[in-house]
């Protein structure tokens, strides 16, 4: 565990990367709130095992977020599941999906609001690992190399899967625009 | 290209600061946590009691499947000296 004056320090250098992240998953405050919570007690807890030559300290915060964000979203999207009848009945499509009324995301208050709120949409539904990789290097800006790094990662995989989530994003783009 | 282009409004979102009463219900959490983990002392005293009490298992286990030795006793060895008989019959037939 990490000592006191030590923790608050990693805290206060790291609360709004682990915040905004968190808000770029789930786009709900409330959640994203609990999320970090969930996050910094972790850190607190594994920060004895933390090995500073195999990754940097964001880094490892990093990771730790989004796999809390992503254990949190599939726990959600398997409730929403158990609750309707359709499925177990109906075509059983694995993407989790997210009503743009219940977005929650306080750093979205643009100009291009509702453009940016669907885009939201369509990324929430991507697959994990694309939804990684594009949040990761769209919105919080890193480099392709410090993104396959974040998520354990070669570049060109990196790479393939950005290509691959535009690709379901352009698709879903176009299909929301011929209706 | 096209799709780029709609992705870079993603670049407008703006980032935010943490709520300033996060960092108290961390602490708070942390705080449950460790009361709810039993001293080191506690789990030391658990982990010998529980040893002894299985040794102590095994070791009565193994007694008494141990093949038992029939023992003379004294009453016998001064039968067998004398050559009185040790049945019950009251007529030797």
């Amino acid at each position: 565990m990490a000592n006191h004056a030590h923790f608050e320090t990693i805290y206060n250098g790291h609360k709004n990367l682990v915040y905004n992240l968190c808000l770029h998953y789930v786009l709900n405050s409330t959640d994203a709130e609990d999320i970090t919570q969930e996050v910094f007690v972790k850190v607190y807890q594994k920060y004895t095992q933390y090995d500073a030559s195999q990754s940097s300290l964001k880094t490892w915060i990093y990771r730790i977020t989004i796999n809390h964000c992503l254990d949190f979203l599939k726990a959600k999207n398997a409730k929403k599941r158990m609750g309707f009848l359709t499925a177990l009945f109906g075509p059983g499509s694995n993407e989790p999906v997210i009503d743009i009324a219940t977005i929650n995301h306080p750093g979205t208050e643009t100009e291009d609001k509702a453009a940016l709120l669907h885009l939201l949409q369509i990324i929430y539904s991507l697959p994990p690992n694309q939804k990684t990789a594009l949040i990761l290097s769209k919105i919080e800006d890193r480099p392709q190399k410090e993104v396959a790094e974040i998520m354990g990662l070669g570049v060109k995989a990196v790479e393939s899967l950005l290509q691959r989530a535009k690709q379901t994003i352009q698709k879903k783009l176009t299909e929301s625009e011929g209706l | 290209m096209e799709l780029n282009k709609k992705l870079d409004v993603l670049q407008q979102i703006k980032e935010v600061d943490a709520p300033p009463f996060l960092y108290t219900r961390i602490q708070q959490q942390i705080q449950n946590l460790q009361q709810l983990e039993a001293p080191v002392k506690w789990k030391w005293a658990f982990a010998c009691s529980t040893l002894l009490i299985l040794l102590i298992n095994i070791s009565i286990l193994v007694r008494s499947s141990a093949p038992v030795v029939k023992q003379n006793t004294g009453v016998e060895n001064i039968v067998n000296s004398l050559g009185l008989s040790n049945t019950n019959d009251l007529y030797h037939e």
